[in-house]
Order: structure tokens, then sequence, then C-alpha cells
């Protein structure tokens, strides 16, 4: 590193000194650290929100104030993944794994301060890696085209096979269901509109945010509402102890810490690759690499919430990296960042790498300072907040469940996000129930989509030449091998094949086969009216198809064949050691009565707020949720109602109408009484 | 006949009378309608691109020029490029001129090929103005050794472009119509990935640009690409040499369907409210953007953003977009089949 860089990123540091833009940064800092609370509103929101505010700042300025607000969006939202097992963002959905059974079992405390320490670790070495490699960022890239980004694609799916512990075949199944999902909308080679119903809401595809906050969020407020609990139940809560257990156990585990980080600065800068899939990567990537995962994890190992803690604060600083150096956004966020270079007479591209070298360096800076700063208050508060624990759901529930909705609405702002919420709930509360893995759901959503963009253009440019590219070889290899590794332990648990022939039996059928008949029956149908496409359009989706219903049929049988053997082996007492790749819930000490009348009344609750919502609004709406709820399941006094209903009225009112500018669909009470629109959302 | 002309000129002044009472009593009425009140503009974009940019630009700078100055709070519906907001400004909005909107500059094209998507009438909006108009160009790389449309006729080259958008568009029509042997790669998720590519080798060239989203990256000066083509119904001041897409037909049909596909761009960044405004209020919002477009204040804002401004005005738009409509069916549905269309 020569002269010329050390003494640009020494004047980038002094130019950050100045107070008007650290107290920028600081007030990016706050709104982030926010955004990442809320469900489902994370960076992207957050760069729309502040965007307007940057036109008079000087670049410097603007940049802090935008980076420092998309830096710790990944600090924050581990709070309600550990809390209340809901993802503040995407990128925290991995955190749930092991984050919500700490904080069941009352170590809130702990699982936080661990994912502070780790994030903020995370956050450094991945402002470090982009420090350090700026200088060399473009020659490096050119030689990265779409072969080899379709190579990492598909080393990132290779991680399906891991994040689907014991049941490979149905992870295989979930995550072809996820391709297929985001194959959904109008595709980019032929522009066919592809499985769109006939509505504009599906042109662009699925939008993640209700499927993450669908398949994760309202099956774990699922439980709460059955349960009838405090999240930590009976539980003692550890507060100071827990949080410098968390401390050290991020030290214990340095280099676990420092190895995500850096993979997530990697994968972050491969566009289109972003948090929602980086924190299960890490994740995986931990589970294979750390000594005795397969026992804990998932079961509240303190590793599990270290590793995608420190991989989705790094992500920001990788994203920048095709931002800066080609004006290839690496993330929809840094799409919004790029129109700040416009404004700023900037030019992504070579004049950042020696003209403006300052400015490149304030990012880097920014992002460490955010960093810093993000971790340091979260420190502050995780005391408080890991005795959100131990309240009761009557209080917490009604609150986030208003916005896990309005966080699921503002991703398209259409009541298409409302319906793809409940029906991703409804999905992801069956595979949790019936020990489906939900990760490679996810997994194949994202992957999927790169890896169809990049096969079709790697085929059509290059032939089959590009496999011979180097770098595509040892990425491909390296896939391989994280594939093979589960795949071969896998069939030697079983005694290869001679000891899977012999627990091969008559058939028996149980009523949770059924939902391996509505999975073959719906890929079957969405690949009836693939057939009909022109080849560019229909030729990925058929592929997909045929692999997920050739394994979902092999997994049936696997299931209905071997319940025989395995069901005399339980009752003789040798179960096998499993390791279910999620969170699980216990519902024995309930009567199923009791059970499913719950479940009933919370769905109730689900479309009880979306028909008012279409009635008077869906502001009216969260004062009206929130009384209702709380007077009837809890009977709580109507001051503590009062309360709540006005302070998160007031939030959502000036958070989603007045800020993010939301346009609210219209009501019918608008429509009978034109002269009530001057009420939000009305 | 003295009589007649004195009847003539009589009538004149009274009518000239009214001409000049009329707007005076329609500004007061305008005014009152507006005051207090706010304006929402649908943007149907998210937020950060160039709709966006010039759409929040007129919002932040319209109020002052509007009879009783009503707040434009700018709301982002993105979605099915644009057409879920221009659905939603058709259908739903209410047409009282509290609803301004931009969306695709292509609509009324897709409605010529018969969209059968669209259930909007475009002619039916009640066009504001435009901010900026720009042309298309289709640009090679310096070192593809395609530097002219004649090298692309001679040699075969594989040009960046994403699906269903004009950057296959317009070399899939040009393979077509001229006799180029573009070899179109689609699958690139956006405009940017196109340009990494280009740069990196992968491809030669790409498909369509925005030119004023070009000129900041000083490519064209630096001698780093080569202006193929550019569309759009007359030729950018800063390229005088770059033949148009539709003088290259090679039949008066041809040229009519190259006509068609080239007039969005003079569409530019539509700003429109929606159908049945009252022509007072509709006049009003007009002779505001006119107002606005020439206001140094608006000016100075815009160059700071580095926007463009090359205004439309609203006459004009409803001009160009019921000529597009009115394009005979024959030659729509020929564009449609060659380029398809969404059903």
């Amino acid at each position: 590193m020569d002269a010329s860089i050390l003494g640009a990123a020494g004047e980038a540091f002094s130019l950050l000194l100045d107070p008007f833009r650290l107290m920028m940064l600081g007030a990016g800092v706050l709104m982030g650290l926010f955004l990442g609370l809320v469900p489902g509103i994370g960076g992207l929101a957050g760069m729309a929100l502040l965007l307007p505010f940057t036109f008079t700042m000087d670049p410097y300025t603007a940049f802090a104030m935008l980076l420092g607000m998309a830096a710790v969006v990944g600090t924050s939202d581990t709070i309600p993944a550990v809390m209340f097992g809901v993802p503040g963002t995407a990128g925290a959905q991995a955190t749930i794994m092991d984050g919500n059974p700490m904080a069941k079992r009352g170590e809130a405390g702990r699982a936080l301060s661990a994912a502070f320490t780790a994030s903020l670790i995370g956050g450094l070495v991945g402002a470090l890696i982009l420090a350090l490699t700026i200088p060399i960022l473009r020659p490096l890239m050119l030689h990265i085209g779409s072969p080899e980004l379709l190579a990492f694609s598909v080393l990132g799916i290779t991680m399906v096979a891991v994040l689907s512990g014991s049941a490979p075949m149905r992870g295989i199944v979930a995550a072809g269901l996820g391709v297929m999902l985001s194959m959904i909308g109008a595709d980019p080679q032929t522009g066919t509109l592809r499985w769109t119903m006939g509505t504009f809401y599906l042109w662009d595809g699925l939008p993640i945010v209700p499927m993450v906050l669908g398949l994760f969020a309202l099956p774990e407020l699922a439980d709460l509402a059955i349960r009838r609990r405090s999240i930590a139940g009976d539980s003692n809560i550890d507060t100071r102890s827990g949080m410098w257990t968390g401390f050290k156990d991020v030290i214990a585990n340095k280099w676990l810490t420092v190895r995500c980080g850096a993979l997530g600065a990697g994968l972050g800068a491969i566009p289109g690759m972003g948090s929602a899939v980086v924190d299960w990567i890490a994740y995986g990537h931990a589970l294979q690499s750390v000594k005795g995962a397969g026992k804990t994890f998932g079961k509240g190992d303190v590793r599990g919430v270290i590793a995608p803690e420190s991989a989705n604060n790094s992500i920001t600083a990788g994203a920048l990296v095709p931002t800066i150096a080609f004006g290839v956004p690496g993330s929809a966020a840094m799409a919004i960042l790029l129109s700040v270079f416009l404004i700023h007479g900037l030019v992504p591209g070579p004049e950042m790498l020696n003209d403006n070298l300052s400015v490149t360096y304030t990012m880097v800076w920014s992002i460490a300072i955010a960093n810093i700063l993000g971790a340091g208050i979260c420190f502050l508060f995780s005391g408080q907040l890991a005795k959100i624990a131990i309240l009761r759901y009557t209080l917490i529930l009604p609150a986030v469940l208003t916005f896990v909705y309005i966080g699921a609405f503002q991703a398209s702002r259409n009541w298409g996000d409302l319906y793809a919420l409940l029906a991703f709930g409804v999905l992801g509360w069956t595979m949790k129930q019936l020990r489906w893995p939900r990760p490679p759901l996810i997994l194949g959503f994202v992957l999927g989509a790169l890896i169809e963009r990049y096969l079709f253009i790697s085929v059509t440019r290059y032939g089959l030449d590009w496999l011979a590219r180097p770098m595509v070889m040892i990425l491909l290899f390296a896939g391989f091998l994280v594939l093979a590794g589960p795949v071969l332990r896998h069939l030697r648990d079983h005694g290869w094949f001679h000891g899977i022939a012999r627990k091969i039996g008559m058939p028996r059928f149980r009523a949770r086969d059924l939902f391996y008949v509505l999975v073959f029956g719906l890929i079957a149908y969405m690949m009836s009216i693939a057939a009909g496409w022109s080849w560019g359009a229909r030729v990925g989706p058929l592929t997909v198809g045929w692999v997920t219903l050739t394994v979902c049929a092999l997994s049936f049988a696997n299931q209905t064949l071997t319940r025989g053997f395995s069901e005399t082996q339980s009752k003789d007492g040798e179960l096998p050691a499993e390791l279910h790749m999620d969170t699980t819930t216990d519902y024995s000490d309930l009567p199923l009565g009791v059970v499913l009348q719950r479940a009933l009344a919370f769905i109730g609750y689900l479309f009880g707020f979306m028909a008012s919502m279409a009635v008077i609004g869906l502001i009216p709406t969260v004062p009206l949720f929130i009384a209702v709820f709380m007077w009837f399941e809890g009977r709580e006094n109507w001051k503590l109602i009062l309360g709540q209903a006005l302070v998160l009225t007031v939030a959502v009112y000036v958070v989603f109408d007045r800020l993010l500018g939301i346009p609210w669909p219209r009501t019918l009470l608008g429509q009978w009484f034109p002269h009530l629109s001057f009420l939000p959302s009305v | 006949m003295q009589q007649k002309i004195l009847k003539g000129a009589t009538l004149a002044a009274v009518f000239g009378l009214g001409w000049s009472a009329a707007p005076a009593q329609a500004d007061e009425a305008v005014a009152e309608f507006y005051s207090g009140k706010s304006i929402e503009m649908i943007i149907g974009y998210s937020a950060g691109g160039g709709y966006d940019q010039y759409a929040r630009l007129v919002a932040r700078h319209l109020p002052k020029h509007l009879p009783g100055n009503p707040d434009i709070i700018p709301r982002n519906m993105p979605g099915a490029s644009s057409r879920l907001a221009a659905e939603y400004v058709y259908n739903v909005a209410p047409q009282d001129g509290t609803v301004l909107a931009t969306a695709d500059q292509s609509l009324s094209v897709a409605q010529a090929m018969g969209d059968a998507s669209l259930t909007l009438d475009a002619s039916q909006f009640g066009y504001v103005g435009s901010p900026v108009m720009q042309n298309n160009v289709l640009i090679t790389w310096h070192t593809s050794g395609i530097e002219t449309v004649e090298d692309a006729k001679a040699n075969p080259a594989p040009i960046g472009a994403t699906g269903g958008s004009t950057s296959s568009q317009y070399p899939t029509l040009m393979n077509e119509l001229i006799g180029t042997q573009f070899d179109i790669i689609t699958g690139y998720p956006g405009g940017n990935d196109i340009n990494f590519a280009m740069e990196a080798g992968e491809v030669d060239g790409r498909g369509s640009v925005n030119w004023a989203s070009l000129v900041p990256l000083g490519w064209y000066e630096e001698g780093l690409i080569n202006v193929l083509v550019q569309i759009g119904l007359q030729r950018e001041p800063d390229l005088p040499d770059v033949p148009l897409l539709m003088e290259l037909a090679e039949s008066d049909e041809d040229e009519r369907l190259l006509r068609l596909i080239s007039s969005p761009t003079t569409v530019g960044r539509p700003v429109f409210t929606t159908p049945n405004v009252p022509p007072e209020r509709l006049e009003a919002l007009r002779a505001a953007f006119d107002a606005m477009v020439e206001d140094p204040e608006f000016l100075e804002a815009a160059a700071n953003e580095g926007l463009a401004i090359q205004p439309v005005s609203g006459a004009e738009l409803q001009q160009i977009v019921d000529d597009i409509i009115a394009t005979p069916p024959a030659i729509a549905a020929r564009l449609g089949e060659l380029i398809g269309v969404a059903d």
C-alpha cells in the first residue's frame, strides 16, 4: 500500500471529524438502529427515506449519513430476532435459530451481547477488507464475469445440503419450491410474464419481505399466542452477567467471527446476493466448521448467533465494492446510493479509486465508525431489552404483529403483500410443525433467480466454454465438497445403501404425508402452465420442476416405506440422533383442543386486522386492533391499553405516512364518506 | 359589409373581454380549490431512479406556481414497470386534480400494440408536462471493432440486454428490419450490469441507454464507446452525426414502425393527472408547469442534482400520445409481433 493511499485514508478520516458530519453520521446510525428494530423495514427503506435530506449536503456528509444508517441495520435487527423470533430484517433470520431458544431459556442478555459484539467485529472486518482491497478492486473485478457469479451462486445453494439437517431430500424439495417461486414475474431473459395470475402485483416477482416475515415471524407469534406465556416462560433472566458472558463468547470464537465477517463482505459484493441468504450461508458454514455443532445448533448455541451476526454486518462494505468500482449496485439499497453519486457529480469507476479516493475512504470510515456507535448504543440498552422476555404476551403481541403487518405492506405497498404474508405464514407454520426445513426455501428463492440469470447469460454467450474458466472450476469443486460431506455422512449413518434397503418395508401412511401431495401438486401445476412458454422462459422452471418432483417423490417413498422400521425402532427406545434444522415448539403440556382453539383465535385476529384495514384503513386499525387484543386476551387495564395504542399509532403515522410516504389503499369508509379522507390512510 | 365587420369587431371585443375575465375567475376558483389541500404525486417506480428524481424535483417546485399553493407529497408506488401506478391513477384515484403521477413513457406504445394487460387509455390522462426529453442510444465498447451500423451488418456482435425492455427491443428490430447481426444476450437485470459486462469484455455493447445518463460517465468524450444509432424523433444536439433509428428504415412502412418505437423518448418523464379533471384545473397545472420550467430557482435545483432540463409542455405531450395511439393497427400489430407484447 503506497503513501498516497495512506494519505487519502488519513485525509478521509480528518474530513469525517467535522462536527456536522459526525452528527449526521450519528443521525444515520440512530435511524438505522430504529429501522432494524422494526420488522420488515431495513436499509432499503432507510435509503429511500433519507435520500431527499442528502440533496443539500456535501458528498462526505451524505455518504456518512446513508452508510451510517445502512451499516447498523444488521446490528439492531437482532433484537426482535432474539426476543420474539421475528427477524428485524431478512438478514436476521438465521439469528433466530439459536438466539430465540437462548431467550426462551432466560439467556437473552448473553445472546444479545454476543450478537452485538459479533456485529461490531464483523462490521469492522468488512470495512477493513474494503479499505485494503480498494487499490486492486477494478482489475480484480474485471476477471469476474457472469460464469463466475454463477459459480458463486451454485456454491451458495449447496449450503442447502448443510441447512437441511437430517432431512436432505425435504431440504431439496423446499429449495426447489423456493427456486420456482423466485421465477414468478417478468423474466429477464424473454420478458415473459411467468405465473403472474393476471395481477400486476406479481410482475416484479414475489417480494422477499412478506415471505420472510410470513415464514419466520408469524409462526413464532402464533406460538406465543397459543402458549400464552411470556417469551422466557418462568426461566431466570440474566442481564449483567449474561452480557459479560456473551462478550467472552465472541472472544473465545474470534476466528469464527472474523471468518464470517470476511464471508459476509465477499458474498455481499455479488449483486443480488443480499443479507437474506448471506446469514444462512454463514450459519451453514458455522454448522460445518464448529466442533459438535450438529448436536447443539438450533437449540441455543451462542456460536449459531455469532456467525450470522458477524456476516450480516459486513455485507454493507461488500456491497459497496461493485458500486464504487463499476457503478453496479451490490444490493437494492446500493442502487439508491448510486443516485447520490450522480447528484454530487461523482462517477463510480476509476475516478473513485484515483481522484476521489478520499471520498471512497470516507465511506470506509463511515462504516467503521457507525458499527462502533451502533453496537455501543445497543449494548447500553441490551440489559433493559433483555427484560422484554418476561413481559406478558398481551403486551408484546399486538405491537409486534402490527409492525409485521405494516412492514410487510410497505414492501410493495399492495394488498398482495398481506396475502403473501398470510400464505407464507401458513406455509411456514405447517413446515415448522411437520419438521420440514425452512432455510432452504429462502436459499432457493434468492439464489435460484441468480442461477437462472447467470446460467442463461453464460450459456448464450459462451456455450459450454464457461465451464473451463479456472475460477469457475475451483468454485464448483468447492461446492461439490460442501455437498459431499453431509450426503456421505447421511448415507453412512443409515448404513450405506445396504442399510437403507434393510429398512424398507410396507408403506405406512400418515395424515402429515398430505403435505407431500400438496407440494407435488403445486409444482406439477406450475409446470403445466410453464409448458406453454417460449424456450428461454420455460427451460429454467421445467428443469427445476422435474428435479423437485423427482426428489419429492423419492422423499415421500422414503418416509412411507421406512416408517414401519423407524416406528418399531422408536418403540424400542433406539432414537437415532436427529439434527432438526429449525426451532421447535412443544405444546405437549396443552390439550389439543386448547391448541386448536387458540390457533383459530390467532388466525381470527390476523383476518380481523385485514378486514378492518379494508374498511377503515390501516392507521385507524392500529389502535382498534391493540385495544381489542389487549382487552379480550388479557383484560389489561385501560390506561395501559390507551397508552400503548396512542404511542404506536403516532409512531406508525409519523414513520409510514409522513416519512416513508406510503400510498395507502382505498378503504370502504373513504368511499362511503369521502369527507373522512382527511384522516390518514382512510 | 361594413356592418358585418363591425358586428364581427363587437363580437371579438365581447369575446376578448370574456377571454380576459374568464381566466381570472378560473384562477380564483382553482386557488380556492387547491388552497389548504395537498396533492399526491404517485411515482410508478422505487426511490432513486430517473423517474423518481424528476418527479420529486417537480413536486418541490410546482406548488409555488400553482394557484392556492398546495403541498405536493411524493409517494412511490412501484410495480410492473409502473403499470400498477398508472392503472391506479386511471381507475382508482380521485379525479379532481389532487393526484399527479409519473409512469413509463412507453405506456401509449404498449397500448397501441394491443397490450392485453392494460385497461387504461393513455390518451385520457391529463398531461401536465415533462421536464425532459432525451433520446436513447445503442452503444458499443471501443474495443469491439463495431463502430457503425455498417460494421454491425458485416460482423456479429454480442449485445447485452434485459428481456422485454428497450435494450432487447432496439437490437431485435435492427436485426429484423435493417440487417444487423447483433447477438442479443438477454438476462442482465439492469443497465449498470450491462455496462460492467461491456467493460469486462463479456458483451460488445448495450442495446439501449438513455443518452443523458451516459453523459456524466464521460465515456463518449474519452472515446471509450461508439454511439451507433439514436432513438428519438430528432437528433440530440450533442450527437449531430449519429443517425436516428427511423432514418435507417428501408421502406415507408418500416419508417412508420420505427417512428412508433422512437416516439416514447419524446414523452420523457411525463407528469400527468387522472382523466376527467375539471379543465380549468388541468389548465392551471399546465400553466404552472410551464412557468416552473422557466423559473431560475427550479433550473438551479435541477443543475445541482445533475438533472438535464429540456421541457415538453402538457399540450405537446397530449399530441404525441394521441399520435402514437392513432398509429394504423396493422403497423402497431407488426411491431408487437416483432418485439413481443404482454398478453
